[in-house]
C-alpha cells in the first residue's frame, strides 16, 4: 500500500519544504489488495468517523482483542481483483478468473473469522459478508476443482477431453510407424511435420516419387518432400479437431452457466471488496499509529487548536538530538507570534500546517496529542520574493492572499505579516488584519517583528523563548552552533507585554555579532551590541 | 531453472518452426529420461496465426499436454477446459494479467509474456517458487534488449534466414557478427561489473589505474562530458562500456578512436548497426567486445540460396529442412 496525496492538495514548493511523501512512507505496507491509496480531503463528518474508527482499532489491539499485524498479514494474502471486476460485472469471467476468485473468497473467509465486531463491522454486517462469501465459495466448488485451478468437467465434456487425448496418443503411435515405413521404402528419415529439401539429383528421389506416403514438389533447384498422411492418420487428425471444436463449444456453454450463477452477486461483492480495501487501510493506519507512537486528533468545534509535542519530521531529521517538539494552544480569532530572527517562528507555522494538512487527509500525527477544529480550510503564506511568472511582487502576493474567502473554522497562517512593504504601512495593514481576524470564527496565526502590534488587546500574543548569550562574544560559534542554542519553545505572553519582550530587541544584534561580517561592519555591530547591553544592565 | 530464448533474423526466418522443434525434442527428453518439464512464454506478443506482411499462415506455438505456459489472460478464451491455472500475475506489479497455466491437453496458443526486464525477472522468480525445476523457452525478438540480460536468458537459439536479397543477407551476417567479437579480458569485465548499475548507459575507465573517468545514465551520443573525456584519455588506455544501443550516430562518433576498447553490454545493442544499410564498417577502428557473450545453443538455418561471409563451420548449425533427423 502506497499512500499518495492528490497533486492539487500540496504545491511542489510546500512538498519540497515539508516532505509529506517522506512521512507517508511509514504507512507503506505490501498489501496486494490495496496497491495504492489516493488521499483526498475528508469532510468533517467523515473525518470524525474515520478517526473514531482508528481509535477503536488501536484500543482493541492494545486491549488484546485483535492483533492488527496479523490481520494485515492475513489481508496481504488476498489477491488484487481490479482487472477481474469488469469481467465479473459483465458475466464474462474466464476460468483463470475463477481461480483468483476462489483464492479471494477462501482467504477472506479466514480473515473474517479473526475480526471482531466494531464500528466498521457490526455483527449483522459480518454475517452478511460471511453469507455472501460462503455462497460464492459453494458456487465455485460446484464448478471447479483444486482450489479453482481448473473446471470440473461434466461427463459430457470430459468425454471430449478423453477422446482428444486418445486421438493424440493414437496419432503419435501411428506416426512413428508411418515414419519408419517411409524410411524403409525410401531410405530417408523424416520427422513429422517437418518437410525435407533435397537436391534435384538426390538418388532417393525416384523411390520417394513412388512412395504413397510422401509428396514431392519442385522449388527452384530443390525438391521439397512433405508428408502425405494416410487415411487412418488423417482421420485421427480430423477426429481430434472435431472433438476440440466440440469441447470448445461446450466449455463455452459451461462458462456461460457459471457466469449466470455468479454474476447476480456482483453488486454485493463489489461492495464487500471496497469495504475490505477500506478496512485494510484502517488496519494499516492504526497499526502504524501504535508502532510509531503517533497520535489521533480529537476533533472539536470552535475551540481552536491544542497540540502537545508535535514534530515536523523533515526538520527533526536535520536536527536529530537538538530537536524540540512543539507544544502550543491557539484559540479562534487572532494569534500573533513575536520573536527574534532565527528563533523558530516560521518552523512553528510550518509544523502547524503540516499537522493540520494530515488531519484533513485522515492521517495519524507525529505528536503526543492534538485537539483541533476540523480544518475545513487551511491556508498558509510564507515569505516569498514574488513571482515573475505571475507578475506579482511579494506585497502583491500578500494582498492576493487576503482576497481569498476564509470560512469559519478555517486555519490561516501568515509568516512575517506585511513585512513585504515599508514598516509604517506594514504596521497599519497588520493591525487592520488582526482586528478583523479577532472577531471571526477562524483561527488566524501570524508571526511578526513589528513591536507596535504587541499592544493590540484583542490579539493573543506569543513569543519564542529567547536564546541565551554570554556577555563576551564566542568567536568559536558558527551559525549552525547558534542554531543549536535556540530553545524553540513558544510561550504565551501574559501581563506587561512590553516588558516581557524588551530583551528580544537586541537579539538580532547578538546574532549578527557572532557572524564574521566583512570589513568594519563586524566591529560596528559589536560596538552597538555592547552599548545596548550596557544600557540594558 | 534454465532459460533459452529464441531470436529470428527476420519475420520469416523459421523461429516458430524451430521453437516447436525444440519443444518436441525436450518433450521427448522429458517423457523418456524424466528431464525438466517445459515452460513456454514470449517477450511481448508472438505466435500470431498469420504473417502480418505476407498474409499466409504461420505455424502456431504448441503447448504439449502436461507442460506449462505463461501468456496474457485474453489469449486463453479459446482454451476453456484445456488448462489448469497455477498462478495469476496481475497489475499493478505487472502491466497486464499473465496466467501461469498447465496444459491439460495439448494446446495451440498465442503466447504473450511480459515485455519489461523487471517483470520477466520477477515472474521467473515467482515461478521458480512454484516450479523450481523447469526448462523455460522464450519466444523472443532481437529488438527486445532485455532478452540478452543474463537474468533473463542463459542461452539462445537463433533462426537465420539466408535469402538471395543482398540487404537481408547483410542483416543475417551482421546478426552473427557479435559471435566473433573477441572475449573481454576477465579483469576488465570485473572492473565494469563492479561499477555499473541497471541504468548505466556509459562507463569510461582508464585501464592504467583502473579509475572511472566518466559514468552516466545519459544517452551516450548526447553526452558532452563523455565526448570530452574520450578526447582527453588516450584511446589505447580507455575502456568504454555501453549499456545502450550502439546507434549509427554513436558508431560514427566512435569510429576514429583507434585502440579504444568498447564493451557492449550484450549483442542486441549491436542490432541497430545491422539494420542500417549505409555503413562502411571497414573504418571502425575501436575493438568491440561483449560484456555478456552470446551463448548459442543452435542456429537454425532457413536456406533460400544466400551465402554468409563468416565461417560457420564451428557453429552449431541445423537446417530443419535439409538435415535428416537422427
Amino acid at each position: 500500500m502506497i499512500l499518495q496525496i492528490f497533486h492539487e492538495q500540496i504545491s511542489p514548493e510546500i512538498e519540497n519544504e515539508l516532505h509529506f511523501n517522506e512521512y507517508l512512507k511509514m504507512f507503506s505496507r505490501p498489501i496486494p489488495l490495496l496497491p495504492s491509496h489516493l488521499l483526498t480531503p475528508l469532510s468533517k463528518d467523515d473525518a470524525l468517523e474515520h478517526f473514531d474508527s482508528l481509535r477503536e482499532l488501536v484500543s482493541l489491539h492494545q486491549g488484546g482483542k485483535i492483533a492488527l499485524d496479523q490481520l494485515i498479514s492475513q489481508g496481504s494474502l488476498t489477491p488484487f481483483l481490479g482487472p477481474l471486476l469488469p469481467f465479473f460485472k459483465n458475466g464474462e469471467l474466464a476460468p483463470y478468473h475463477l481461480f483468483e476468485l476462489t483464492q479471494f473468497v477462501s482467504n477472506e473467509l479466514c480473515l473474517l473469522k479473526s475480526e471482531v465486531p466494531q464500528s466498521q463491522l457490526s455483527c449483522d454486517q459480518k454475517n452478511e459478508f460471511k453469507l455472501l462469501l460462503s455462497t460464492l465459495e459453494s458456487i465455485l466448488e460446484k464448478y471447479t476443482e483444486a482450489g479453482g485451478a481448473h473446471l470440473k468437467l461434466p461427463s459430457t465434456l470430459s468425454i471430449h477431453h478423453q477422446t482428444i487425448k486418445d486421438c493424440e496418443q493414437a496419432f503419435d503411435q501411428a506416426i512413428v510407424h508411418f515414419e519408419e515405413e517411409i524410411k524403409r521404402q525410401t531410405g530417408i528419415r523424416l520427422i513429422y511435420p517437418y518437410p525435407l529439401e533435397l537436391k534435384e539429383n538426390d538418388s532417393r528421389i525416384e523411390a520417394i516419387e513412388h512412395c504413397s506416403m510422401l509428396r514431392i514438389e519442385s522449388s527452384g533447384n530443390l525438391k521439397i518432400v512433405t508428408f502425405q498422411l494416410s487415411k487412418e492418420l488423417d482421420s485421427l487428425r480430423q477426429r481430434k479437431e472435431f472433438e476440440q471444436r466440440q469441447l470448445k463449444e461446450k466449455a463455452h456453454e459451461l462458462m456461460v452457466e457459471i457466469n449466470s450463477a455468479v454474476q447476480p452477486f456482483y453488486a454485493k461483492f463489489k461492495n464487500y471488496y471496497q469495504w475490505r480495501q477500506g478496512q485494510l487501510f484502517r488496519y494499516a493506519l492504526a497499526f502504524a499509529t501504535i508502532e510509531n507512537k503517533l497520535c489521533l486528533p480529537i476533533l472539536t468545534d470552535g475551540q481552536g487548536l491544542s497540540v502537545m509535542e508535535a514534530e515536523l519530521p523533515a526538520l527533526k531529521e536535520q536536527c536529530s538530538h537538538n530537536y524540540t517538539p512543539l507544544s502550543l494552544e491557539l484559540k479562534q480569532g487572532a494569534n500573533l507570534l513575536y520573536g527574534a530572527n532565527m528563533a523558530g517562528k516560521t518552523t512553528v507555522i510550518k509544523t502547524l500546517y503540516f499537522l493540520l494538512k494530515l488531519v484533513s487527509l485522515g492521517i495519524p500525527l507525529p505528536a503526543s496529542s492534538m485537539k483541533c477544529d476540523f480544518p475545513s480550510q487551511l491556508e498558509m503564506l510564507l515569505k516569498s520574493s514574488g513571482s515573475i511568472a505571475k507578475k506579482t511582487s511579494s506585497f502583491g502576493e500578500e494582498l492576493e492572499f487576503f482576497c481569498k474567502n476564509f470560512s469559519p473554522n478555517s486555519y490561516i497562517f501568515v509568516d512575517e505579516l506585511f513585512q513585504t512593504t515599508n514598516p509604517q504601512s506594514g504596521v497599519q495593514l497588520s493591525q487592520l488584519v488582526l482586528e478583523t481576524m479577532a472577531s471571526t470564527e477562524l483561527t488566524f496565526f501570524a508571526t511578526t517583528h513589528y513591536l507596535e502590534l504587541i499592544h493590540l488587546p484583542e490579539v493573543k500574543l506569543y513569543r519564542m523563548k529567547e536564546m541565551q548569550f554570554s556577555r563576551e562574544i564566542d568567536r568559536s560559534l558558527s551559525a549552525r552552533d547558534l542554531l543549536g542554542k535556540i530553545p524553540f519553545i513558544i510561550e504565551p505572553v501574559m501581563g506587561d507585554r512590553k516588558n516581557a519582550l524588551a530583551s528580544d530587541q537586541i537579539i538580532p544584534l547578538q546574532i549578527a555579532a557572532h557572524f564574521p561580517l566583512f570589513y568594519k561592519l563586524g566591529q560596528k555591530v559589536q560596538n552597538l551590541r555592547n552599548l545596548l547591553i550596557g544600557n540594558k544592565t | 531453472m534454465k532459460t533459452f530464448s529464441f531470436i529470428g533474423s527476420d519475420k520469416n526466418a523459421g523461429k516458430t518452426t524451430s521453437f516447436n522443434y525444440i519443444i518436441d525434442q525436450l518433450v521427448n527428453d522429458f517423457s523418456e529420461r524424466g528431464s525438466s518439464p517445459l515452460l513456454l512464454t514470449s517477450i511481448g506478443l508472438n505466435g500470431e496465426t498469420s504473417d502480418n506482411y505476407e498474409g499466409h499462415g504461420k505455424p502456431t506455438i504448441k503447448i504439449p499436454q502436461g507442460h506449462y505456459f505463461v501468456t496474457s489472460g485474453e489469449h486463453l478464451h479459446g482454451a476453456i477446459g484445456s488448462y489448469q491455472t497455477i498462478r495469476v500475475f496481475s497489475p499493478p506489479r505487472f502491466k497486464k494479467c499473465f496466467v501461469l497455466g498447465k496444459a491439460l491437453l495439448s494446446l495451440e496458443l498465442i503466447l504473450e509474456g511480459p515485455n519489461e526486464k523487471n517483470e520477466i525477472v520477477e515472474l521467473k522468480k515467482i515461478v521458480s517458487e512454484y516450479l523450481p525445476h523447469l526448462t523455460v523457452l522464450i519466444d523472443g525478438s532481437i529488438d527486445r534488449q532485455c532478452i540478452a540480460s543474463p537474468e533473463v536468458s542463459d542461452a539462445f537459439y537463433f533462426a537465420l534466414l539466408l535469402s538471395l536479397r543482398p540487404e537481408q543477407l547483410r542483416k543475417a551476417n551482421d546478426l552473427l557478427e557479435p559471435l566473433f567479437f573477441p572475449k573481454l579480458e576477465q579483469h576488465l569485465r570485473k572492473l565494469i561489473e563492479h561499477e555499473i548499475t541497471e541504468s548505466s548507459k556509459s562507463l569510461l575507465i582508464d585501464i592504467r589505474d583502473k579509475k572511472v573517468v566518466h559514468q552516466s545514465t545519459q544517452i551516450p551520443f548526447m553526452d558532452d562530458r563523455l565526448k570530452a573525456a574520450l578526447e582527453d584519455l588516450p584511446s589505447e588506455n580507455a575502456l568504454l562500456y555501453l549499456g545502450g544501443a550502439l546507434t549509427p550516430s554513436l558508431y560514427a562518433l566512435l569510429a576514429g578512436y583507434k585502440g579504444l576498447t568498447i564493451a557492449l553490454d550484450n549483442f542486441t545493442l549491436y542490432h541497430n548497426i545491422t539494420v542500417k544499410s549505409s555503413f562502411d564498417k571497414r573504418v571502425f577502428l575501436p575493438k568491440l567486445h561483449l560484456l555478456h557473450p552470446m551463448n548459442i545453443e543452435k542456429i537454425f538455418i532457413k536456406d533460400e540460396g544466400g551465402k554468409l561471409d563468416c565461417d560457420l563451420t564451428k557453429l552449431p548449425l541445423i537446417n530443419l529442412f535439409r538435415q535428416e533427423m537422427p
